[in-house]
């Protein structure tokens, strides 16, 4: 991966040596069967969403003919080919991985059963079910020679199959409603335009073939999402399941003559995700959205995943009726849309094929009987998952009810389903409250939800923002506004994760609770100037991006820097997700040369190259892939002693400093510092799952020395977090509550 | 940097009151939502707001403000309403919406404040450059008290806004001059998009413009060299932020004359565009920068100082304060305003220990009998200077010398006095003798009733205190006020023959008598 004289890993091979960390999860007897199956299904999410949203980006570069290259010196073309050759190995990885955990399954009981081992009756139940549920919903497509491309929609699973043509049998098959024959003679193809211009139509001869006489039909049934993927079959123990891809190969005879199928076989469309709303004057940014969604179902196929069992005579169809490039075009043994393995990886009955259950842990005395009052007592901190974010949904609770709150002012990117946040939202707007939220329409893949909440908080009364035009409002706030006795007092929640209630048990994240005075002075500033009630304003404590927060970064590294040019200790430790912005790569590699001691814990992509020497040998960055997704933006710099620790919702990306509305907060109490300190420190005692970035790109276990103990920091965090659910449930214990003679009595 | 939040102090009696100011500038629409804490006087702010408006570039290019300008502002002044719902703040006497010379310069201005009080009602204050004085010179005065050392000897505050600069010029913090003048960093930035021809030139020509006003107030000052210059408004506090990396906290900052002249040179050289984008400024605000910063920077080169201090002090916490003293003025702005009316008396020739005896009296009667006039404080400070100045006309002529009064009061500049103040100062001067008010009289029946009523008391009370100094020889310097029955009674310990007052007082109370329904004596308890 390296090349001489590089100064910057690529961005894009970096994600990947990531996701394959991942996929390394699913390969190591340290997580339960399922979880490794979980963790092999994570993979393949992963590469749906890194295709639709960097290849397709990427491909759109390539395609315009940009030439520039990125920090790592590589081209958009030259980036696309190196990614094509890892994710090859990549899928063949995630192949052999499932072959091994299939077979290792396979002695705890759950089995995949193949068409030729089912017997007779499972064979007739399984018709049964074929035609009631199956049927219906498979909607055949007959293509003709060629297709209009947007109407086959992209990250769904079908099988295509091979006809004989004989115009007479295919009379006679049985097709059901819905079947319908498509043709792109009056819509070439874009590739065929692009490729063979002045071609005078789109009907082509196919792989030899004369178009007006062709030897094969090809018919594409699309299996339907509602679909189960792993239909069961009955068992006395364990559990035995067939994939519907095998079901629908098994039953063609219901679609087709059996005489005219040559061959069926899956496949898999990944279309551009990165159509974003070209964010013009347009006033109805809702409508907008929905529109941009629609047009993502139709854009460039980047990605085509067939079955290897397919011949050539299809793969070169399909390339050209799909207009896809053939070096785009992963031939793939075994099942394809590995992600519906998350359905596996869930099943019941095998307690111990899973991990063990870490219940997020109840903070008894964080609130006690006041929210407020607890908080104007002292700043409060949660680490999820590990503790319960239900403190956080009884913030915006309790808001909601008290009389004496005003208003409340929320930023919300990516909301869970069935969120009790946004239910309080609603309510607080239903008495009397003044209730704004901030909804990131633009939160990709998630834009359909995040229209769906904002017209509901809108109907209930809520003042809803969509977003700060051009850039993503990806920070996480909720400022309470309270009329007490005193005056004015403010209440801010200030995260590093989204306000999602289900994701806020599987990522690892930060809450800090505070009535700091400057920094809700700052927060009101920084609502009114995101939603365009105020021009920004000198912010003092927090830092926002794109305003300050890169600056605000710089001078921290900076002062790190000039104590070490005069001879004083200097640190930096940060736990992000990604690190990709090349002025602050620059700012640490200029720290490590003036003798900073850098600590990177970065989860996910990571451009900095640690440890060469007269550029980064005193930069130690690793990477933790466990049971939990780190996900927490923590930053901690010595400051001569004065420590100064912030946690954000920005990675070091330029996407973040400069293209989204981000926050990064100051923790100012003594005890959340040191305990953000000491939750900095375990990751890097990690000796479990912890790797460590080698100067060529690879990474590597972290050594462990002879008889020195496992340390887990998740594991670790957990612990913690049930000790510090143990002696808060203990103090309360020591407040007796005495028996009163009641007024009756006397 | 934030007030802090106030101490409590035991169980305090009232909760805080909150106030609100709206400044209708060249180029923003701000408003500073406050607490006033009533036990304490501290002033808490609670949240800022600022919108990019073009009022002065409309003012400033066409002499009106267009309508689509004004349909913004009402646009922007809706917004603030709602907000200050959500704080409760409903009663007019909690807010102040003043507009400066964007709007005053227009000639629709009135249409103006008509509409926005039309759709928002806002009642915008007129708030002339007088007023602007007092209210600036409010704002420098927590950092005379503070960092006294830059007020020992001359100095000046320079405050450059998007249509005027104001200068003031101070002598061991005592006010020596003040003056607004029509240069302000959007008028520079007009004339520098109008000129057509090489940006160096048109840089020249905005220099000369600034090099006339300093010459200008060359000639007011008779050549003052002040050894500091204080600079106040927006731009140069972007610039102190700027170069200090941090905002300007609650002390003068210094910054250097050289650092800031790179950053001028630097600003000057990039577009609004180019600056909106590199320091996250609204675009109005960009392109005001370069011409105030540098307007700054010139009268620093000229006053030949080595740094600037920077105020972070603006029109809207001085109003504030102003508010936290129920619109009455301290007695540090009084001190000045008596100073600068006691000079338009020497101007004028005056008898200045008679006038400010007659003053020092005129204000005892108004504190004796607040239970009959039942005024508000604020009318004090008008009486004061009325009873100051009220001889004045004797310079023009002694026939109707009290309407010469009247019209010199009215043409002449008293520093932190606005129109409004100025004109009842004149009513009540008017009438130290002569004819009571009439509706007839023209200037009286313009006022408002409760200025009117208002005139027509201090008026009464000014002739009172005039005949108490018939023989203006200040003779009677101890009084003592008692009402008994019907009667009100002063009695004096210092002389024994009081006939010549007393003779006086008995015209002179005519009015007072009739106002009040109570009959006024003089008598001296001296056998």
């Amino acid at each position: 991966m390296k090349k001489p004289k590089q100064t910057y890993f690529n961005r894009e091979l970096s994600w990947l040596e990531f996701n394959q960390r991942v996929l390394d999860q699913a390969d190591t007897d340290r997580h339960p069967l399922l979880e490794r199956v979980k963790f092999l299904a994570i993979t393949a999410s992963n590469l749906d969403e890194f295709f639709m949203v960097r290849v397709g980006g990427l491909k759109l570069v390539a395609n315009a003919s940009i030439e520039t290259p990125d920090i790592s010196g590589m081209t958009a073309e030259q980036q696309l080919t190196s990614i094509r050759e890892r994710v090859s190995q990549m899928y063949l990885a995630q192949s052999q991985c499932l072959t091994k955990l299939s077979e290792e399954l396979e002695t705890h009981g759950i089995l995949r059963v193949n068409p030729q081992d089912l017997t007779e009756s499972e064979r007739q139940t399984l018709l049964e079910r074929f035609k009631s549920e199956t049927v219906s919903a498979v909607a055949p497509i007959a293509v003709d020679n060629a297709i209009q491309l947007s109407l086959l929609r992209g990250a769904r699973l079908m099988v295509c199959v091979r006809l004989k043509w004989s115009e007479e049998k295919m009379l006679r098959a049985k097709m059901p409603p819905g079947f319908e024959t498509l043709s792109a003679e009056a819509a070439p193809t874009k590739r065929s335009n692009k490729k063979s211009k002045g071609a005078s139509s789109g009907k082509k001869a196919v792989a030899g073939q004369d178009s007006s006489t062709p030897e094969f039909r090809y018919v594409l049934l699309a299996l339907g999402q509602s679909q189960s993927r792993f239909w069961t079959l009955p068992v006395e123990q364990g559990y035995r399941y067939i994939l519907i891809e095998d079901v629908v190969k098994m039953f063609l005879s219901e679609f087709f003559d059996p005489s005219t199928v040559v061959e069926a076989n899956t496949l898999r469309i990944t279309r551009n995700g990165d159509v974003e709303l070209v964010e013009d004057k347009r006033s109805d940014l809702l409508l907008g959205m929905e529109q941009m969604l629609e047009a993502r179902q139709s854009s460039d196929c980047v990605r085509l995943e067939l079955e290897r069992t397919a011949s050539r005579t299809m793969r070169k169809f399909l390339e050209k009726t799909i207009d896809v490039d053939p070096a785009d075009v992963y031939l793939v043994d075994g099942p394809l849309e590995l992600a519906d393995y998350f359905a596996l990886a869930g099943i019941n009955g095998f307690p111990k094929l899973n991990d063990e259950p870490w219940p997020p842990q109840e903070a008894p005395d964080l609130f006690g009987k006041d929210v407020f009052k607890a908080i104007s007592k002292s700043d409060r901190m949660l680490y999820h998952p590990y503790q319960s974010y239900d403190p956080v949904v009884e913030f915006v609770k309790a808001a909601a009810k008290d009389p004496e709150v005003i208003a409340i002012k929320q930023t919300l990117y990516r909301a869970s389903k069935d969120s009790e946040i946004i239910k309080s939202l609603m309510t607080a707007a239903d008495e009397g409250k003044n209730v704004t939220a901030i909804v990131e329409l633009k939160a990709r893949f998630d834009e359909a939800r995040n229209i769906y909440w904002a017209k509901q908080l809108e109907q209930a009364g809520v003042d809803v923002i969509y977003g700060v035009r051009g850039l993503k409002t990806h920070a996480k706030m909720c400022l309470v506004v309270r009329r007490e006795r005193t005056g004015i007092k403010r209440y801010i929640h200030l995260a590093t994760g989204n306000y999602n209630e289900s994701t806020a048990r599987l990522y690892s994240d930060v809450s800090l609770f505070t009535c700091d005075e400057q920094i809700g002075s700052d927060a009101v500033h920084f609502f009114n100037a995101i939603t365009g009630l105020s021009v920004p304003q000198t912010l003092v404590k927090l830092s926002a991006a794109p305003i300050n927060l890169r600056e605000t970064l710089m001078e921290s590294i900076r002062i790190e820097i000039d104590a070490a040019n005069s001879g004083d200790q200097a640190e930096i430790t940060a736990k992000i997700n990604s690190l990709a912005d090349k002025g602050i790569i620059d700012a640490l590699y200029e720290a490590s040369k003036a003798g900073v001691k850098v600590r990177l814990n970065v989860r996910g992509i990571c451009c900095l190259i640690p440890g060469v020497k007269g550029l980064s040998e005193n930069i130690k960055v690793i990477s933790v892939v466990d049971r939990m997704l780190e996900h927490a933006r923590i930053f901690h710099f010595r400051h001569g002693g004065d420590e100064k620790l912030f946690i954000s919702s920005a990675d070091w990306m330029g996407r973040n400093l400069d293209r989204r509305v981000e926050l990064m907060t100051p923790v100012l109490d003594q005890d959340c510092k040191l305990r953000l300190m000491r939750i900095l420190d375990y990751y890097f005692q990690d000796n479990v799952a912890s790797t460590e970035l080698r100067p060529d790109g690879s990474y590597a276990a972290v050594a462990r020395k002879k008889k020195k103990e496992l340390i887990r920091a998740q594991s670790h965090l957990h612990r913690e977090a049930v000790q510090i659910f143990e002696a808060m449930s203990n103090r309360r214990a020591t407040v007796f509550e005495t028996y009163k003679a009641s007024t009756d009595a006397k | 940097m934030l007030d802090p939040m106030p101490k409590k102090t035991g169980e305090s009696v009232l909760p805080p009151r909150m106030v609100a100011v709206i400044d209708i500038g060249a180029s923003s629409l701000r408003m500073q939502v406050a607490e006033i804490h009533s036990d304490t006087g501290a002033i808490r702010k609670i949240e800022s707001f600022s919108q990019a408006v073009s009022i002065g570039q409309d003012s400033f290019d066409d002499g009106k403000i267009n309508r689509a300008t004004i349909e913004d502002c009402v646009h922007v002044l809706s917004i603030y309403r709602q907000r200050l719902d959500e704080y409760r703040i409903f009663d007019p006497e909690q807010i102040r919406v003043v507009a400066t010379s964007g709007v005053r310069e227009a000639s629709n201005r009135m249409v103006f404040i008509d509409r926005v009080y039309i759709a928002t009602g806002f009642e915008i204050e007129p708030f002339d450059e007088a007023e602007l004085h007092r209210v600036t010179y409010l704002g420098i005065l927590p950092f005379v008290e503070k960092q006294s050392k830059y007020f020992s000897s001359t100095s000046l505050v320079l405050e450059v806004g998007g249509g005027t600069s104001e200068l003031l010029l101070l002598e061991q913090a005592d006010v020596m001059f003040s003056n607004t003048y029509r240069l302000g960093s959007l008028r520079l930035r007009h004339v520098m998009d109008q000129f057509n021809g090489p940006a160096d030139k048109a840089l020249e020509l905005i220099k000369s413009h600034i090099e006339q006003t300093i010459v200008d107030f060359q000639f007011s000052t008779k050549h003052a060299k002040p050894r500091h210059l204080i600079a106040m408004g927006s731009d140069v506090r972007f610039a102190a932020s700027e170069l200090n990396q941090a905002p300007v906290g609650e002390e003068l900052v210094e910054i250097k004359i050289n650092a800031l002249e790179k950053l001028v040179n630097k600003i000057l050289q990039q577009s609004p565009d180019q600056l909106a984008a590199k320091y996250h400024v609204s675009l109005p605000d960009a392109k005001t920068l370069g011409p105030g910063l540098l307007t700054q920077l010139m009268f620093a080169k000229h006053l030949q100082v080595k740094k600037l201090l920077v105020a972070n002090s603006n029109l809207r916490d001085a109003m504030i304060q102003e508010m936290a003293q129920e619109r009455s003025w301290t007695d540090s702005i009084q001190n000045q305003i008596v100073r600068s009316a006691v000079q338009l008396g020497r101007k004028f020739k005056f008898n200045e220990e008679h006038a400010t005896h007659v003053g020092r009296t005129a204000c005892w009667i108004f504190d004796e009998i607040q239970f009959l006039h039942r005024l508000p404080v604020r009318y004090r400070r008008i009486l004061e200077l009325a009873s100051l100045l009220h001889e004045i006309g004797n310079f023009i002529s002694d026939k109707s010398k009290h309407k010469h009064s009247m019209y010199l009061i009215r043409n002449s500049d008293i520093f932190g006095i606005g129109s409004q103040y100025q004109n009842l100062i004149a009513m009540v001067a008017r009438y130290y003798r002569g004819a009571p008010p009439s509706m007839r009289h023209d200037g009286y029946a313009q006022l408002e009733r409760h200025d009117r009523v208002a005139v027509a008391k201090l008026a009464s009370m000014l002739r009172v205190a005039k005949a108490i100094d018939a023989g203006h020889h200040q003779r009677i310097n101890k009084l003592n006020c008692e009402l008994r029955g019907n009667r009100l009674e002063l009695t004096t310990t210092d002389v024994a023959d009081l006939t010549l007052e007393q003779v006086e007082l008995r015209n002179a109370a005519e009015l007072f008598e009739e106002l009040f329904g109570t009959e006024l004596s003089l008598e001296t308890t001296v056998n």
